[in-house]
């Protein structure tokens, strides 16, 4: 899936925020308030526009990561759908398609 | 650190994706000694060097980062024993944290040179491997050969200390507090009726 047809979808829903978590400061306390324990990167959360944790890539088996198999596809998906407020099931379709297409590359 | 939409995008497309963890640093001693070469062949000799150079410079864009690029060959002696250079304590984690790397392969100096000279380098015999640093827009900051870094107490070793303080000179400045960057991320996502996506990496 092009850069073009992502972008829009994502940003119906998302300010994207990533964080250097080894070179920004502060970045490892802010990591920490979300955490229950330590996590490996990358590790992502969405949280609401007064700072409160909507999920975080945790999943059933651990952090997900950058998803790149079917396990974090589908917590990956499972983020994108408690967070939705703008986003169709379509939208989140398209999207979890691009990460499938992207490890197949 | 950025605030755009553009990190995600380029992963999801397939641009960015982050690579597995990487395993600890191998601890080796600062000055490199004459070794058997390693049997690695870092420089590609069919790739389109141009086109891995841009890749590195969209990259290091994305984690403000710098480059670096390796000119040498993987049949010279001198660009096989700097590969120790890498991984030495002083200097691993800044080639790790600090810089994409790129190897240019340069042949017996027939190879990608109108490339180098692109970039003001001038390659010459027995000066390999060179290094070149650009920032994240693709200007060059540096350049150095790796004559230079010849251990003061023995010419024929390298002297991991001396890269350690190329790369330092010449590396990105730390990324700005994280506090300001949060609170404005969220002040938008209010503003635009959002969430936030909070993705915490590294540019290794």
């Amino acid at each position: 899936m092009a850069t073009k047809d992502v972008a829009p979808l994502l940003a119906k829903e998302f300010v994207i925020l990533k964080l250097d978590a080894d070179r920004a400061p502060g970045a490892a306390d802010l990591a920490k308030g979300y955490q229950p324990k330590e996590q490996g990167l990358p590790w992502m959360v969405i949280v609401t526009p007064d700072g409160k944790a909507v999920i975080d890539s945790t999943g059933p088996e651990g952090n997900t990561g950058f998803p790149a198999k079917p396990s974090e596809y589908a917590h990956f998906k499972t983020m994108l759908e408690k967070a939705k407020r703008h986003l169709t099931d379509g939208d989140i379709a398209a999207l979890i398609a691009s990460l499938e297409a992207a490890n197949k590359k | 650190m950025t605030l755009s939409l553009l990190s995600l995008v380029l992963a999801m497309s397939g641009q960015a994706a982050p690579p597995p963890p990487q395993p600890p640093p191998t601890v080796a001693p600062a000055i490199v000694q004459k070794a058997p070469p390693a049997p690695r062949k870092v420089y590609n000799e069919t790739a389109d060097a141009k086109a891995q150079i841009a890749a590195a410079v969209a990259s290091a864009a994305e984690d403000d980062i710098r480059v670096l690029i390796n000119w040498g060959a993987n049949d010279e002696e001198a660009c096989t024993k700097y590969q120790q250079v890498q991984r030495a304590p002083e200097v691993s984690s800044k080639f790790r944290d600090d810089y994409k790397l790129v190897y240019v392969d340069v042949g017996h100096l027939d190879r990608n040179i109108d490339l180098a000279k692109s970039f003001g380098v001038t390659l010459a015999a027995g000066a390999l491997p060179h290094f070149t640093i650009l920032d994240a827009k693709g200007k060059v900051l540096a350049q150095m050969s790796a004559t230079s870094l010849a251990s003061d107490t023995d010419a024929a070793a390298f002297d991991a200390k001396k890269m350690g303080a190329f790369l330092t000179t010449h590396q990105a400045p730390a990324p700005p507090p994280v506090g300001p960057v949060f609170d404005a991320a969220l002040t938008q996502a209010k503003r635009e009726g959002k969430q936030v996506f909070v993705w915490f990496a590294a540019p290794w």
